[in-house]
């Protein structure tokens, strides 16, 4: 059997000394299947019946070659043990805090090492009910899934990412088409009746051509986004600021995405880069928000 | 000579090697492992569950990996059983089967498998350890001027001119016999008409030391299985008798040693102790085959002398005359030797693999063509370390 | 058929934070001299030492084939030399093996570990994971304890005030062994409030960095008295290795000890632990071991929690030496579980010593959360 290069992964060890690890066939199409499909995949023993993961090309009880019996895991699991680690050392992948849990996915026997993000310090326990959260840039690794979060209905609210949660690199956006209704309702909210909103034949004199979106329209998605999404629930917005790039048109989709870029450790406040995009990635804004990230729950009784 | 008649016998009883390869990017350390443990496994007739006892042995810093027995767990088949690892560089493979001998003659354990791997190309290659740094990971083990020493002795000895073609026939005999082996990692095809040309054009190392006499950098494993008297018979008709081994290492660290006990090679102390012990009068005479741990044919050569204990010129002649070909008067390296493939923490173990299935008599294109009743297996490491092993066909010494 | 090994001298140097004065070789040597001192054993071919198994490990002394670093200065110059890299409990199941098949009369162990030379012990035991899916998430031999821990003091009623016990304990058995690591003693309130590591095990829950060197002698039995008046006899050994991945293991079934443990009482011929022993030393590198591991060798059946409540500890005379806890290195703790069992069985324990011990059990783990045990089983 030949071997294609492209087939395999290759990891590089993190020491002084530069090393590189084959995962080998079966490790590789757990690896590829995290990276393309963002599917978790487990492999079955048909000896002893049970299906693991991670990967494995045979059974260490049964001593059963197993390579081939891949099954199709749920992303989501149970927390079956945890620790918070506080000591921080050069090999952890994350600053501590932070929980490593053992997390039997649904439809596996054995537990998963990982780590757990979104859930206070303090509330973490053992049957927690979890969901993996991919990573937005693959790294070809079990890193694929940059961590599990607590699967959401369980609270009563869904809190947003505290401070200690939040890192630099961290984004999330929100995305609607801009509707002539969405206009019209904006410029009664706002009291902008200024005809190169409303009237087509006005607009049509105007640079533009025709009648665009109210700026602060589009600019006010990033509203659900900050305040709902990332940091999310609890969030205080301190200062929004926005350059206007290109216009609005009626029908255009606007993606408006925040992305977390300083951690002002000081203050425990979080600065953010802001930016507008619609459907063709034209930027129609950019601009930066300054926010205090949701306070961790306070201790409540169960 | 203090050797007592062992507390029982011991048999190889199965064995099994991976392919040797310069690349194994298709299996991670524990699949390849398995790998060789199947073949072991298979070639017994045994099933996993026969085996009392794993003895695992590699070199951490060559994968970086720490105590990597308990992650090759998962291709060992250790799990539930009693586990032992040593390691003592590229003696290691030797060390693996003098201590699952020590294991099963003990009486503690029935059937032991141990299991030698190294997968260099995971390694530190910018180091150097790739296939054309074999010989910067020889200084590395060689420490400074020792590396070429061997040309340089056999050179200030024999002369020139006789000295490199002497050389040159042992590494196209092992060319020869690596073509045998359908397990080698390199096997050129050399032929005799090429000696001259080879002799000036493969790309000089160290003095006299050029690429073509140097050893293989390979990814792979060996795994070998041993069992009592007893339950040897039961598993097979043609066990391999462990009758001996030895270990002898050298390395100063105190500089206390130079030069003054004992004035003579690890090689050549362990051969006279274990001849002695074993009251081998003529080693020639009586082994059927050698599979020499030779990680450079210049080392080959000299080391003949020590392992069988020649003087003058005794060892050049039996290279001369090829009488260490397959079919010669004593074999050396039928299989193609550590030159013809070097997966490190493994390399000491096919040495006696090798030998086993020759006494055996299934060593497949490679077996020698007469009868093999006694067989010697060498193993070397560190500054100059030995470990050298005698087996037998027959139980009766 | 040879059924005893016999140890007939042990030699060490005492456990310290950091022996920055001394490279291994120097602390290998100094042991390396008592045990020819204290025995008069040569090195003769025929006689002699023929064979030394070392006892190190390559990562934390941060050299590939660290044993190539001191084959003369523990006598193998020109003799044998087998390093096994793993806990020495097992250098000493192997050196067992080497004499009661025949093969060697004397075994010369010799061990070292310089815990102080890394930057941290984690960063080497993380080392120990496979590239892909374990070691990137930072797992090493500390948090993956606390896994187990977890989950064995929920099953076992083990308390983090059993902890402290476990831990002020330890550091007044330690203060008594001249060989220990010095510490502070402690109170259980120091321990209650040491800070996390990783929950639940506390800074004071685990054992300090620590340098140490240690050789011993075994012989046949038939020869022990050429070395020493006083030998100790091995009479059993076993060990066993668990599944690699932490969560294909029932972390707190001890499964790894328990067949360990099994396999030394039937070689030792031990039926029931709990009346069979006089010195138990267990390998407790977290204080949470202390109790599990005396449930893994059948001390404590009724739960670790209910057996310290019941002065277990004491009833059973377990880690009279401090144990791992006061501070031994990694690779070197169950050879320092035999030298207490050792020298409590000749007599000479000092302060320690406990009246009439015919019999001890010492015990040592390798890997995380225990995934590989060895017990090896003492007699006079
Ligand atoms: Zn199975």
């Amino acid at each position: 059997m030949s071997t294609a290069r492209e087939d395999c992964f290759t990891m590089e060890g993190k020491l002084a000394l530069p090393y590189q690890y084959f995962a080998g066939l079966t490790g590789s199409r757990f690896l590829i299947s995290l990276r393309d499909q963002k599917k978790i995949k487990g492999l079955k023993c048909n000896k002893c019946n049970k299906i693991f993961v991670p990967p494995r090309s045979t059974c260490e009880i049964c001593f059963e070659e197993i390579s081939g019996n891949w099954v199709d895991l749920k992303n989501s699991g149970t927390v079956t043990g945890f620790t918070i680690i506080r000591y921080e050392e050069p090999h952890q992948p994350v600053k501590p805090p932070y929980i490593l849990a053992l997390i039997k996915l649904d439809g596996a026997d054995t537990p998963l090492t990982h780590i757990v993000k979104g859930v206070p310090l303090s509330k973490m326990k053992v049957g927690m009910k979890v969901k993996a959260m991919f990573a937005k840039k693959s790294t070809s690794s079990i890193m694929d899934i940059d961590h599990f979060r607590p699967v959401e209905g369980k609270p009563k609210f869904e809190m947003g990412y505290t401070y200690d949660e939040l890192e630099v690199g961290m984004s999330a956006s929100f995305s609607k088409t801009i509707s002539e209704s969405d206009v019209y309702l904006f410029a009664g909210i706002s009291g902008d009746f200024n005809p190169m909103h409303l009237n087509e034949e006005f607009a049509k004199m105007t640079p533009f051509g025709t009648r665009i979106a109210h700026g602060a329209l589009p600019q006010s998605l990033i509203a659900p986004v900050l305040g709902m999404k990332l940091p999310g629930l609890g969030t205080v917005a301190l200062e929004i600021m926005a350059r206007f790039k290109a216009p609005t048109y009626f029908g255009d989709t606007i993606t408006a995405t925040g992305e977390v870029v300083e951690k002002l450790e000081k203050k425990r406040w979080v600065r953010m880069a802001l930016t507008w995009t619609n459907q063709k990635d034209e930027l129609v804004a950019e601009g930066s928000a300054l926010v205090i990230p949701p306070m961790p729950l306070p201790q409540q009784a169960e | 000579m203090g050797s007592k008649k062992k507390n029982r016998n011991v048999g190889i009883v199965g064995i099994g090697e991976t392919k040797f390869s310069s690349h194994r990017e298709d299996v991670n350390q524990p699949e390849m492992i398995h790998e060789a443990v199947k073949g072991a496994l298979d070639d017994a007739g045994l099933s996993i569950d026969d085996i009392d006892c794993v003895v695992h042995g590699n070199m951490e810093l060559f994968e970086m990996v720490h105590q990597p027995d308990l992650w090759h767990t998962l291709g060992t088949g250790a799990y539930g059983k009693d586990a032992y690892r040593l390691t003592t560089g590229g003696t290691t493979g030797g060390t693996l089967v003098a201590a699952a001998d020590n294991l099963v003659a003990s009486g503690m354990y029935d059937t032991v498998l141990a299991i030698g791997f190294e997968k260099l190309q995971e390694g530190h290659t910018t180091g150097g350890i790739t296939n054309m740094a074999d010989p910067l990971w020889a200084r590395k083990l060689q420490s400074g001027a020792l590396t070429d020493s061997a040309a340089v002795k056999v050179i200030a000895e024999f002369g020139e001119e006789r000295a490199r073609r002497a050389a040159m026939i042992y590494r196209i005999i092992m060319d020869k016999h690596a073509c045998l082996n359908p397990n080698s990692h390199r096997a050129f095809g050399l032929d005799w008409d090429q000696m001259e040309d080879l002799m000036t054009s493969s790309p000089p190392l160290i003095g006299d030391l050029r690429l073509i006499h140097m050893c293989s950098q390979s990814d792979g494993a060996c795994a070998m299985i041993f069992a009592s008297e007893e339950r040897a018979w039961e598993i097979t008709d043609r066990p391999v008798w462990i009758r001996d081994h030895i270990t002898i290492h050298r390395e100063e660290t105190l500089n206390l040693c130079v030069n003054y006990y004992p004035n003579e090679t690890t090689h050549r102390f362990a051969a006279e102790k274990l001849y002695e012990r074993n009251n081998i009068k003529d080693p020639i005479e009586y082994f059927d085959v050698f599979e020499m741990y030779d990680p450079s044919a210049w080392w080959g050569v000299d080391w003949l002398r020590d392992f069988f204990l020649l003087e003058g010129d005794e060892h050049l002649k039996l290279v001369e005359e090829k009488e260490i070909m397959i079919n010669g008067r004593m074999p050396v390296n039928p299989s193609g030797g550590v030159i013809a493939a070097n997966p490190i923490g493994a390399t000491a173990m096919v040495r006696v693999a090798e030998a086993a299935k020759q006494v055996r008599g299934n060593a497949g294109p490679h077996q020698i063509p007469r009868p093999v009743n006694h067989a010697m297996a060498s193993s070397f490491g560190g500054t100059m370390w030995t470990v050298l092993f005698m087996l037998e066909k027959e139980l009766n010494w | 058929m040879r059924r005893k090994v016999a140890v007939c001298a042990v030699a060490q140097i005492k456990n310290e934070p950091d022996i920055w004065y001394q490279r291994f070789q120097g602390m290998l040597f100094d042991c390396f001299e008592s045990i020819v001192e204290q025995t008069g054993v040569t090195f003769d071919m025929e006689k002699g030492i023929r064979n030394v198994v070392t006892c190190s490990d390559d990562v934390f002394d941060a050299r590939t084939i660290s044993d190539s670093g001191m084959t003369d200065v523990v006598g193998a110059h020109y003799r044998g030399e087998e390093k096994t890299a793993q806990d020495g409990i097992n250098a000493l199941g192997y050196a067992m093996a080497a004499i009661l098949s025949g093969h060697d009369d004397l075994i010369l162990i010799m061990g070292h570990c310089k815990e102080s030379q890394s930057e941290s012990r984690q960063m080497c035991t993380n080392l120990a994971f496979d590239p892909f899916f374990c070691r990137p998430l930072g797992l090493d031999f500390l948090n993956a304890s606390a896994f187990q821990a977890r989950a064995y003091m929920e099953k076992s009623g083990v308390t983090d005030d059993h902890l402290a016990r476990i831990v002020v304990r330890s550091r007044e058995n330690g203060a008594k062994n001249p060989y220990a690591r010095k510490n502070e003693l402690l109170t259980k309130e120091a321990v209650l409030n040491s800070p996390m590591l990783s929950d639940p095990i506390r800074e004071l829950h685990q054992y300090p960095v620590t340098d140490w060197a240690i050789g011993m002698l075994l012989s046949c039995e038939e020869r022990a008295r050429e070395f020493t008046d006083n030998p100790i006899y091995i009479t059993g050994f076993g060990n066993c290795m668990d599944s690699y991945f932490l969560g294909d293991r029932d972390l707190t079934s001890n499964f790894a000890l328990k067949k360990a443990a099994g396999r030394a009482f039937r070689m030792a011929g031990v039926k029931d632990a709990k009346d069979a022993f006089d010195i138990v030393e267990l390998n407790d590198a977290c204080a949470y071991q202390l109790p599990m591991w005396a449930e893994g060798v059948g001390l404590a059946e009724e739960g670790g929690g209910a057996w310290i409540d019941g002065n277990g500890m004491e009833k059973h005379n377990v880690n009279l030496s401090g144990g791992m806890l006061n501070g031994n290195p990694i690779m070197l703790g169950g050879l320092a579980r035999t030298v207490e069992a050792f020298l409590q069985l000749r007599g000479e324990a000092g302060e320690r010593q406990v009246d009439g011990v015919r019999k001890a059990l010492a015990h040592g783990t390798t890997g995380p959360a225990g995934q590989h045990h060895g017990v090896i089983i003492l007699e006079k």
